[in-house]
Order: structure tokens, then C-alpha cells, then sequence
């Protein structure tokens, strides 16, 4: 039969699973909108439910509605029982799947929800093939393991990945470590709100520096310089993360930094016509500066290199590395 | 070395050749054998290597080529003979790791049918001075007991005036060499590295000891020699511990008889990082202060890289070792304060190197 010609009928919110259920896959959504929506012009779709050995009803499609009813007061819902179209989890799954895979983006940890949860009834191989492509992912072995780990990490750690708070690069990271690190990382990473570029280098310095030092994640992040930053009342929250940063990359790459902070301070101690720049290599490897010179005509050229030729603190920029 | 290799696979094509023949004998009792395999599907981010296959390929495209260089560093013009990828021994910071995208041991046994348009190559540039290597993308001996590439290059080699080929190992694996009746044009070449990093590093490698034991008959047999202080890796103590390495060379070696050293620091590309933190967690190998260089590769900061350049020369001077010296893969600002010369270009580079192997072996 037909799901279409399924006659709906009035069901308990009271007998509804709490949670997705094994069959629907929603997370970290918002549902005011939904709600909104029932309350002006009612539910338009009913959800689809079976029964289950416990005697109450598992969702098989319409988790975000049921939610939203329940959050509007209401206490029965018109539902369609789908035990005798649907009777396998596997095709009441996939019908949840393509009804959503059709309509909307899911976050990365619905889609580890739809992984995990394919890989109890699918073959690996098919899951590579068919799934990953639909789910926007490649079809790669180490994609599909990195997922199935994210169903198992702590609840605050998915609402950050599902938030895009923390990029799946670090999150990819930080399930390499134990949990007393991962809690460490993610407690800093909420503070002082990183962007992607920015935890990522957190996320190297201090284990580069963990391991470079023989010191554990935590040991690391409990340094009192660090924590003054975190305390320091008069910086906001993004001079914070660029002072953190800083302390750990000087840590990290003493003598680079030392060097880079001399060759700058050099620099820009010289008084550099407006539109004279000197460049250099961040690095230091190239042995070379590079002058930058913009000027609106030959006679404007002309007057800029006369000052640059007047200036006596030219002669005096070291070579990148010298006294290193 | 023992033979790890548990499976043996035959790929399409690949057992009409007597290179597969050669090993399906050797490993015909030791090992499970499977015969007219696909290659296996390719699995990027795979971090097992599976060497405990050896695959049998036909390969497709050409085996010799120049090794690529790059523009910002010199280059020494070398020709890489691509004998087959990946090594048995399991060296922590193998660039191999994240090189190639296809896992087991892989030797491509269509190389003698190749070998006869190498050698038209070789001949249409009679002027030119080929130095050749099979040890870039393999150890050139760890698989030569079993695969007995020792039979056939050498005679290749014989054969064409202006070829030169080196066979560069960590191994002892000398006996196909020492029943080879060649000799002229053949450079037997170690990598050595200090006994810290041989011992912690070099998984499945003999000791530097027993290297330069193995060198020291090659040399006696005949052979001239190189040596690759490549990758130079800095670790507690790291000009003691390499001069520990040149003491012993010191001892073993008849500097006379070198034709060429090489120093090269750890240089890295960046996704390399990632594999040797998953498949070795606890090395110290990634510690230093690495930088990315002007083609992209991690490298050491530069007054590091000069001063263990510097220190190298000195001590391997202080052995009567000091002709020959090259640096891999580096500018002629680092060779000019390293070594205190610089060839300046990739095509000075090549120049000298040339003229070495002139020298060493009359040509």
C-alpha cells in the first residue's frame, strides 16, 4: 500500500519516543520558525509513526513537528501508522532520508546521525557509493570513519560542530586526544571564539608544544601567562584570541619569532615616505626585501626615491636572520 | 633483512616477466600468492602502507625521468630510475608516507623490456653524463634478494659510456652486488643518520654500524661509494650524535674512494605532518622550528639548516671527507654559508657533480 493513501489517525504526543528515535535525523535545529508556521495555518503534512516493542511509537518521519506541537501545548497529533507499508527500519530510515536529503542541507552531525545509522543496515561499500555522494561528502573510507566518530562525542561538542562553531578539520583533531585534552581544547575554543584559520593554529601550537615539552594538553592551557590573557579586563575577546595566539607561536617557534619581531621592529622604525613599502618574506627564507613603491606620475616616482635616497636609516636593515 | 612479505600478488600482465618470475620463486613457499590482480582501488587518507605485499606491476608510463626539482633551490640534475615505490622499512619520517596513493610494496617488472628505449635515450645525448638512482621512491637493495635487481642494472650499465648508477640503501643487502662482475660506472650509497635517529627512527633499519660494515666491503670489493646525511634531523645533542655516525665512517671508509655525500635537512611536504603524527604519536622528529620554504616544503629555519650544514662539513673535513660535498635541495645563500662555496646555480650543481663522477671513475 501506499503511504499516500495511508488513512491518518489521532495519536498521544504522550506515546511518542522521546528523541530522533533510530529512524529520523534532526539535530541542532532552531523551531521557532516551525512553530510559527503550525500555529498560523496548522500541520499541513502529518508525521509518520510505528509502533514499538515497548508499545509506544517510534517517528519515523516528522521529529521537528511533533517537537514543535509538543512546544505549542498540544496533545494529540494526526498521524499516519506505517508498520504494514513500511515494515523494515531500513525502508522507514530511507524514507526519512530522501524526504529530507531532497529538501534541506543537513549540518555534519545529522550527518553522522545518517551514517551511524546506515551502517547498521548497509554495506560499507554501498555506504561509500550511494550515501556519501547524496550526503555532499566524498566517497572516501577515512570521511566515513571520521563521522562515525562524531556520534559519540559529548553533546557540547556536536552543538558546536552542528553550530559551525568548530570547523570538522579541528573537531577531526581533536578526536585523536584524550578527553580531559578534547574538553581543555573545546573550553578555550568557546571562550575566546577562534575562527576556523585561528583553531587551527591553536589546535598545532599546543600539541606541537605538548609534545615538544613533554606536557600534557591540559598542562599547557593552565599556564598562568595564558590564563592573564583570558583575565586581562581590558582586551576584548578577539585581542584575546590574537594574544593567545601570539604567546603560543612564540613558544612554539622561539627563534622565528624573535627574528620576525627584530626585522620588523627595524622596519618600521624608519620613516618611510607614504607610499614607499618594504616587504619581506614572513618566513625569512627568502633572503631578499622587496620595495613597493605607488606613485601617480615619473615626477611622483622621482620625489619618493628622492627621500628614500635622503633616508640614512636605509643602510642600516639588517639581513633577515643577522644577530640570530 | 628478513623478509616480512606475507602476500604475493601478481598484477595483470605482470607474470610473463622474469622479474616476477624471479620472485614468485623466491617467495613461492614463504608467502600467499594471488596471480592476475586489478591494481586495488585507490584510497587517499589510508594511513596503512601494507608492506607486507609485494605486487608484481607492469607499469604503464615511462621509468626513467629527472628528478623534478624545484626553481627556488639547486638542483643536481639527477635522472631517477623508477624501479618501484615504497620500502619495506618503515622510517618515521618517509616522505613515501604521503607520496604515493597506492599501499603495498610495488616493483615494476617490465623494467628490462624498458630498459632498451632508456638505453636509446642514454645514446642520443653521448656528451651528457646520466647519473642515475633507483633509490628515490624505493630502497635500491631492501627488495634485491628477492627481486634481483643487482643482475640486470649493472650489465645495462656496462653497456652505455656515459651512465653512472647509484644504488642507494639503509640495508646490508650486498650479495647481489658482490656476485656481480661489475664495477665501473656503479655507486653503492648509504643513508646514515646519527644512532639516535637510526635506532628510534629508522624502523626495521640495521644499525649504522652494520651499514658502514656492509660499505666498507663493498668498498674493498671494488665499489665506489656515496653517502646521504639526508634527512638531517635536529634531536638532543644532534652534533655529537652525527659525529658519532662520521667517527665510525671515519673508521670504515677510505675517503678516496667516496664519489659524493649529500646533506639534506627534513624538509616535509605540510599533509606529511599529519601521517607521521598518526602512525608514529610519539616522535620528536616534527619538534624543530619548521618554516615553509619557496616551494612549499616544511623546512627548518635557515641559520639552523646552515649551522648543521656547517657543523657536517667540518667534522667530515676533519675525516679527510670533504670532497664531494653537496647540500639537496637548497638555495646558494645556505650553500655559500654552510659550506662556504656555492656551485649558484642547479646548473653549476650538475657541473660539479659531473665532474666528480669524471674524476672517480675515469671517464
Amino acid at each position: 500500500m501506499d503511504i499516500k493513501l495511508q488513512r491518518p489517525a489521532w495519536v498521544d504526543l504522550d506515546e511518542m519516543e522521546e528523541g530522533p528515535g533510530p529512524y529520523t535525523m534532526s539535530y541542532g535545529f532552531n523551531l521557532d520558525v516551525l512553530c510559527e508556521s503550525i500555529r498560523k495555518v496548522g500541520l499541513l503534512n502529518p508525521p509518520l509513526v510505528a509502533p514499538n516493542e515497548k508499545g509506544r511509537f517510534d517517528i519515523v518521519a516528522g521529529y521537528r513537528r511533533i517537537l514543535a506541537l509538543k512546544a505549542l501545548g498540544e496533545s494529540k497529533v494526526l498521524c499516519k501508522e506505517v508498520t504494514s507499508v513500511l515494515p523494515s527500519p531500513l525502508e522507514r530510515f530511507l524514507v526519512n532520508f530522501y524526504e529530507n536529503v531532497a529538501i534541506r542541507k543537513f549540518n555534519d552531525i545529522e550527518k553522522a546521525m545518517i551514517l551511524e545509522r546506515l551502517r547498521r543496515y548497509v554495506q560499507k561499500e554501498e555506504i561509500l557509493a550511494s550515501f556519501m555522494p547524496l550526503l555532499g561528502l566524498p566517497s572516501h573510507e577515512g570521511t566515513l570513519e571520521l563521522y562515525l566518530k562524531l556520534v559519540n562525542l559529548e553533546q557540547s561538542f556536536q552543538n558546536a560542530i552542528s553550530q559551525e562553531e568548530i570547523s570538522l578539520k579541528v573537531a577531526k583533531a581533536l578526536l585523536e586526544l584524550d578527553r580531559d585534552s578534547q574538553q581543555v581544547f573545546f573550553h578555550w575554543i568557546g571562550i575566546l571564539k577562534f575562527n576556523f584559520n585561528q583553531q587551527m593554529k591553536f589546535s598545532e601550537y599546543v600539541q606541537d608544544i605538548s609534545l615538544r615539552e613533554n606536557m600534557t594538553i591540559p598542562q599547557v592551557l593552565s599556564e598562568e601567562s595564558l590564563l592573564k590573557v583570558l583575565k586581562n579586563s581590558r582586551l576584548n575577546n578577539p585581542q584575546k584570541a590574537k594574544g593567545v595566539l601570539e604567546m603560543l607561536r612564540a613558544r612554539r617557534y622561539p627563534r622565528l619569532a624573535m627574528a620576525q619581531q627584530a626585522v620588523e621592529s627595524r622596519i618600521s622604525a624608519i620613516s618611510l615616505p607614504p607610499d614607499a613599502v618594504i616587504h619581506y618574506d614572513a618566513y625569512l627564507e627568502d633572503p631578499n626585501y622587496r620595495l613597493e613603491v605607488r606613485f601617480k606620475d615619473g615626477k611622483d616616482l622621482k620625489k619618493t626615491i628622492r627621500v628614500l635616497h635622503s633616508l640614512d636609516e636605509l643602510e642600516a636593515i639588517p639581513e633577515p636572520w643577522a644577530g640570530q | 633483512m628478513k623478509s616480512k612479505i606475507k602476500t604475493f600478488i601478481l598484477e595483470k600482465d605482470a607474470a610473463k616477466y622474469p622479474f616476477a618470475q624471479r620472485a614468485l620463486e623466491h617467495l613461492r613457499r614463504s608467502c600467499s600468492v594471488q596471480g592476475d590482480q586489478e591494481p586495488p582501488p585507490y584510497k587517499p587518507g589510508a594511513f596503512h602502507l601494507d608492506k607486507e605485499t609485494l605486487r608484481m606491476i607492469s607499469f604503464p608510463g615511462q621509468l626513467l625521468k629527472p628528478c623534478p626539482g624545484t626553481r627556488e633551490y639547486l638542483c643536481c640534475g639527477y635522472q631517477i630510475l623508477n624501479i618501484g615505490t615504497n620500502c619495506p622499512l618503515d622510517c618515521s619520517y618517509c616522505i613515501l608516507q604521503a607520496y604515493f596513493n597506492q599501499p603495498s610494496l610495488r616493483v615494476f617488472v617490465n623494467l628490462e623490456e624498458q630498459l632498451e628505449s632508456i638505453g636509446r635515450v642514454l645514446e642520443a645525448s653521448r656528451r651528457k653524463i646520466f647519473r642515475i638512482g633507483t633509490g628515490e621512491f624505493t630502497d635500491s637493495l631492501a627488495l634485491d634478494p628477492i627481486v634481483k635487481w643487482t643482475k640486470v642494472l649493472p650489465s645495462f650499465v656496462a653497456k652505455h659510456k656515459n651512465a653512472v648508477l647509484e644504488f642507494k640503501t639503509k640495508t646490508v643487502s650486498i650479495a647481489g652486488l658482490l656476485s656481480s662482475p661489475y664495477r665501473d660506472r656503479i655507486v653503492v650509497s648509504w643513508s646514515l643518520n646519527s644512532p639516535a635517529i637510526a635506532s628510534g627512527e629508522e624502523h626495521g633499519a640495521p644499525s649504522i654500524k652494520r651499514r658502514l660494515e656492509a660499505a666498507r666491503v663493498c668498498q674493498r670489493e671494488g665499489y665506489i661509494l656515496g653517502f646521504h646525511f639526508d634527512p638531517l634531523i635536529e634531536h638532543p645533542a644532534w652534533k655529537e650524535e652525527y659525529a658519532r655516525t662520521l667517527d665510525l665512517m671515519d673508521h670504515y671508509i677510505d675517503p678516496a674512494k667516496i664519489i659524493w655525500i649529500s646533506l639534506g635537512c627534513l624538509r616535509y611536504m605540510p599533509p606529511l605532518k599529519q601521517v607521521i603524527r598518526a602512525r608514529f604519536p610519539r616522535t620528536h622528529i616534527l619538534d624543530g622550528e619548521f618554516v615553509s620554504g619557496l616551494d612549499g616544503k616544511m623546512r627548518y629555519i635557515k641559520p639552523l639548516r646552515i649551522e648543521m650544514y656547517a657543523s657536517m662539513k667540518e667534522k667530515l673535513a676533519s675525516c679527510g671527507m670533504e670532497s664531494g660535498i653537496y647540500l639537496c635541495m637548497e638555495s646558494s645563500e645556505v650553500w655559500q654559508r654552510g659550506l662556504g662555496w656555492s656551485p649558484e646555480s642547479s646548473k653549476g650543481l650538475s657541473q660539479y657533480m659531473d665532474d666528480r663522477t669524471r674524476k672517480l671513475f675515469r671517464i
